[in-house]
């Protein structure tokens, strides 16, 4: 009985409905996946200068040039510092002249010159690339240079040549893990890969940030007909609208909570139990929060414009966009201002569930009284 | 002429009724604003004050392994931010549960001698779960000296690798090792001479203080002038609509208003400010400079409000059309490079960036204000405003042809 | 039998009645006239307990409103002066609607009936298309569907054309007389009032009516 009048109701709107309930999930899997092929491609501007020429310096920019983060330019020096000014380019790189001779000769001081501006903003990460990249080269001829000691000291007459010697240590570098690193938490038994799991949060922050607009959004139903000349006829059916209202609530809600253990199997791998949970409170804080905002107006157009703000504030605080987790360390009580932190930390907040039940009481009563 | 001037009125007038509304819709972008900004200096700043603090676990009792992890701590300690100590495992543990380290390190037995011989050693990083940022952090800058040691071991093996060949005697061989491990590890660590690091001073962001609030204000303007061209549409309902087409009143008329009051309300406002901020730079403009920059911030707004009546045309849906004017905003704002710079995006859209208007006006804003540049080009935001009014009027006439 | 008896409603500090007092006798047609904003449409959301007053009692079949408003709104049809339709549904899904959501399980063929009985024959056509007086009907035909003893209708005629107007009124008073039901409404046009009510109610303190009615010999009720 009250599924097909709701359904009478939805039957109108029911593709705009289906997408809005299932927007989260589309979003999420695009935006991540969008988001992941654009920071590959995001790559960092730089020159490189070669005023060696030699074969070491030309292996070396090859070398460079198989790094993903860079984008490297060639160029003449005039024409990059040019360029940096401009500010087109993050940081120039100069292959000072004599670069393999004073390698072969065991110096590395001072072989590249660097230049960065005070808008660099990768210039840092960038400087540790080359410099490693340079300090592999310097060693590996350090390391001829040993030999050559040694078998000098010893009176040795064992064959050797510089190229063979650094062509040796490089091939050892890449053949053996010599030492790697493994990471985990304190007192978390699963040791999980660490930028794994970040990658996860931010999925869920943007699941987070749509699910706040979508369920807003489709709550507006709340406004629409709670204003609806219509509903005082329910004075005269079997239902009382309150009933009818709530069970409307219930039924939105039961898809959603479908659809979101879907998101979940979708995005997750694993599937446990207390992380679905903390879902659906999410949810359900959702739900509160948009009942919470509609019943305090009027006009389904403010309601549009507030919702999305409102979205936004949350999914900030929430950490989506920026680490909340320092500024929190500061003002503790600021991560319970926003349902989404908890979220992220696969938390069930206690703060907001209270707010769920406080809700669900406000709303029957305000919605009870009207025909008192 | 008279209904524009009525309906100009009229929005005044909602305006003044709904003046708190109005003023949340102005503050509310500045609390987001100083919120993300206050976020993002609690992880600059405070990583700078509050040191990571590291410990550092030995659980090799060789005097290789002690020598090693000795120079690991002065080598950590070079970096100012860092605080590594030499703890037990217990005493790490403890640490890390009352929150007072970050992470920490951990050596396992026998690694000296597993590195010497030249079988793979794994290190053991044990982060802090109530400071997973601060946590990852440590766990890159292990691994990147993971990298270095590893790096020299590979060249010492090598020199090994021949050393063995010569007269040397076992003695000697034993010492040598630990004596090239030292000092290739050291030789390593000190890549940085290296470099020869020269910065350089770009005019705009001399002072971040003075570039950032300019920048800043160029964003609000744009929210603004978004938010409140949104805030002024309002239902009108069939009937009215009707009443006021029987008056002789074009659907445009009333647009035109809605823009026309928000392009004044928004322009007077973000003058005042952007008058406020110059005045604040030790830079003396010209008259002609302030008119240069008053006219980019006018074509700014105009261009704004006119692509949002352009999605206020086009979009029938009211949820739809807010989604997409908000995500407008971010996409305007994102293509300006106000805030961060364009040059760090993918190559393929930072080829779509100088179509943006806003990239042009902040480049040319930039330039005026920081650069005290004594010209400047309108032709290209000038031929986007008429490209942007002719699609506009364009869709408007279709409108309301497909309308009868 | 309908009984009120001194009911009083403020707003605010705004008194709209004051000590009002009436009855209805089953199968009686009442009708109640009065000024613009004299609380016509008050009192009948009183009656028809969308709202409730600050003081004074309402009996419904010697059941009182305090005690028993579930059974009593059961007995009601109310049809409120603007239009409560789903606008977006056909006349079929908004009968369907509510006669899915009252006490009597109507069929469709039965949803049908009340409204060829309203002169309302657009039965697929959607509600923002009907015309205003078609609308209306609707509006009527909504509150019938459960078959309600008393009616109570907030100028139900405004729009309709004279015939269905004509038919309208025909149909209320034979379910008066025949079913034995209580029908109380509110109108302007006072010919249709002195053609069909067997009494009238002014409501405020108005002689305009009064002379006039009493010069077409209606009896006038007492407030």
């Amino acid at each position: 009985m009250f599924l097909f009048t709701r359904m009478l109701l939805l039957k109108k709107q029911l593709v705009p409905t289906l997408i809005w309930l299932l927007m989260p999930l589309i979003l999420t899997v695009v935006v991540v996946q969008w988001g992941n092929a654009a920071a590959r491609d995001a790559q960092i501007p730089i020159a490189i200068v070669d005023e060696d020429h030699s074969e070491l310096s030309r292996a070396f920019i090859q070398e460079l040039q198989q790094m993903d983060l860079l984008t490297i330019q060639l160029m003449g020096k005039q024409k990059a510092l040019y360029a940096l000014e401009k500010n087109q380019l993050d940081s120039v790189f100069i292959i000072k002249r004599n670069f393999e001779k004073e390698l072969r000769n065991n110096k590395r001081n001072q072989l590249i010159e660097a230049y960065s501006t005070n808008r660099s903003y990768f210039y840092f990460a960038v400087k540790e690339n080359i410099s490693s990249l340079a300090q592999r080269k310097a060693t590996q001829a350090k390391a001829a240079h040993e030999v050559k000691n040694l078998l000098n000291k010893y009176d040795s007459d064992i064959e050797w040549s510089f190229d063979e010697i650094v062509a040796q240590g490089q091939q050892r570098e890449e053949r053996y893990e010599l030492l790697t690193v493994d990471f985990s938490y304190y007192n978390e038994n699963e040791s999980s890969s660490p930028t794994e799991k970040t990658n996860l949060l931010t999925s869920w922050g943007i699941w987070a940030f749509f699910t706040l607009i979508s369920t807003f959004y489709l709550f507006d139903w709340v406004i629409k007909e709670s204003n609806h000349p219509v509903v005082v006829r329910w004075l005269q059916s079997k239902i009382s609208y309150i009933t009818y209202f709530f069970s409307t609530l219930a039924v939105y809600l039961l898809i959603m909570l479908v659809i979101d253990i879907l998101t979940y199997r979708i995005i997750e791998t694993q599937f446990i139990w207390s992380e679905v949970l903390v879902m659906l409170v999410f949810r359900l804080t959702c739900v509160a929060l948009a009942l919470f905002v509609a019943v305090h107006l009027k006009q389904v157009l403010s309601y549009y414009f507030i919702t999305p703000i409102l979205a936004l504030l949350l999914a900030l605080l929430g950490g989506v966009f920026i680490p909340m987790e320092r500024f929190f360390a500061k003002w503790p009580i600021m991560s319970e201002l926003s349902p989404v932190y908890a979220l992220l930390q696969w938390d069930v907040s206690l703060v907001w569930s209270v707010f769920i039940v406080l809700i669900c009481m406000y709303v029957y009563r305000k919605e009870s009284n009207r025909f008192a | 002429m008279k209904n524009f001037v009525f309906f100009t009125h009229q929005y005044l007038k909602q305006m003044k009724k709904k003046w708190w509304k109005l003023l949340l819709l102005f503050v509310f972008p500045l609390v987001i604003i100083a919120l993300s900004f206050m976020a993002l200096s609690s992880i600059f700043v405070q990583s700078e004050q509050q040191k990571l603090s590291i410990a550092i676990v030995n659980e090799d009792t060789s005097s290789e392994s002690q020598l090693l992890t000795q120079l690991i701590v002065t080598i950590l300690k070079e970096n100012t931010y860092i605080q590594a100590e030499l703890l037990s495992m217990e005493e790490a543990e403890e640490q890390i549960e009352q929150n007072d380290s970050t992470a920490a390190i951990v050596f396992p037995s026998h690694f000296a001698a597993d590195l010497y011989e030249g079988t793979s050693v794994k290190l053991h990083v044990l982060g802090n779960p109530q400071e997973k940022t601060q946590s990852m952090v440590v766990n890159e800058l292990v691994e990147t000296i993971a990298r270095y040691i590893a790096s020299a071991q590979a060249n010492i093996l090598t020199v090994y690798h021949y050393a063995k060949d010569t007269s040397i005697s076992p003695e000697e061989l034993e010492s040598l090792k630990l004596e090239l491990l030292m000092d290739f590890t050291f030789y390593t660590m000190g890549k940085r001479k290296i470099l020869r690091e020269y910065e350089w001073v770009l005019q705009p962001f001399e002072n971040p203080l003075h570039y950032y609030s300019i920048a800043i204000l160029f964003c609000l303007t744009i929210i603004w002038s978004i938010l409140l061209f949104v805030f002024l549409s309002k239902q009108t309902s069939k009937s009215l609509q009707m009443r006021l087409k029987l008056a002789g009143v074009a659907f445009w008329q009333e647009h035109a208003a809605r823009i026309f009051t928000t392009f004044m309300t928004v322009l007077i406002l973000s003058s005042v400010l952007f008058a406020i901020a110059l005045s604040q730079l030790d830079i003396q403009y010209y008259a002609l400079d302030y008119l240069r920059m008053f006219l980019f911030v006018s074509l700014l707004i105009l261009l704004t409000i006119v692509v949002c009546a352009i999605f206020d045309v086009i979009f029938h849906s009211d949820k739809v059309k807010l989604l997409m004017t908000f995500l407008l905003c971010v996409v305007l704002i994102a293509g300006s490079g106000a805030v961060f710079p364009t040059i760090y995006f993918p190559y393929s859209m930072q080829q779509l960036f100088p179509n943006f208007y806003t990239f042009d006006i902040w480049k040319w804003l930039t330039d005026l204000i920081f650069e005290e540049r004594n010209y400047a080009s309108y032709t290209k935001s000038g031929l986007m405003l008429a490209l942007a009014l002719t699609l506009y009027s364009g869709l408007v006439y279709v409108k309301g042809r497909w309308a009868r | 039998m309908l009984e009120v008896k001194n009911i009083s409603k403020k707003y605010r500090s705004h008194e709209i009645l004051q000590n009002v007092s009436m009855h209805i006798a089953r199968g009686e047609v009442v009708g109640l006239v009065g000024q613009n904003g004299a609380g016509k449409s008050t009192f009948l959301q009183i009656v028809a307990t969308v709202m409730s007053a600050n003081s004074g009692d309402l009996m419904l079949d010697g059941l009182s409103y305090n005690c028993n408003l579930k059974a009593i709104r059961r007995q009601i049809g109310y049809v409120p002066q603007e239009v409560a339709l789903w606008e977006q549904l056909t006349v079929r899904e908004n009968m369907l609607f509510f006669a899915k959501l009252s006490w009597t399980k109507l069929s469709e063929e039965q949803c049908r009936a009340i409204c060829v009985n309203m002169q309302l024959h657009e039965w697929d056509k959607q509600v923002s298309k009907l015309s205003g007086g078609m609308k209306r009907k609707l509006n009527i035909a909504l509150s019938l569907i459960d078959d309600p003893q008393l009616l109570l209708l907030d100028e139900p005629t405004v729009g309709i054309d004279l015939k269905s107007k004509t038919e309208i009124a025909h149909f209320l008073t034979q379910q008066a007389k025949e079913h034995q039901k209580m029908i109380l409404y509110t109108s302007h046009d006072m010919k249709e009032i002195t053609t069909y009510c067997d009494r009238v109610y002014i409501m405020g303190e108005d002689s305009f009516y009064y002379d006039y009615l009493q010069e077409k010999g209606i009896t006038i009720g007492k407030m």
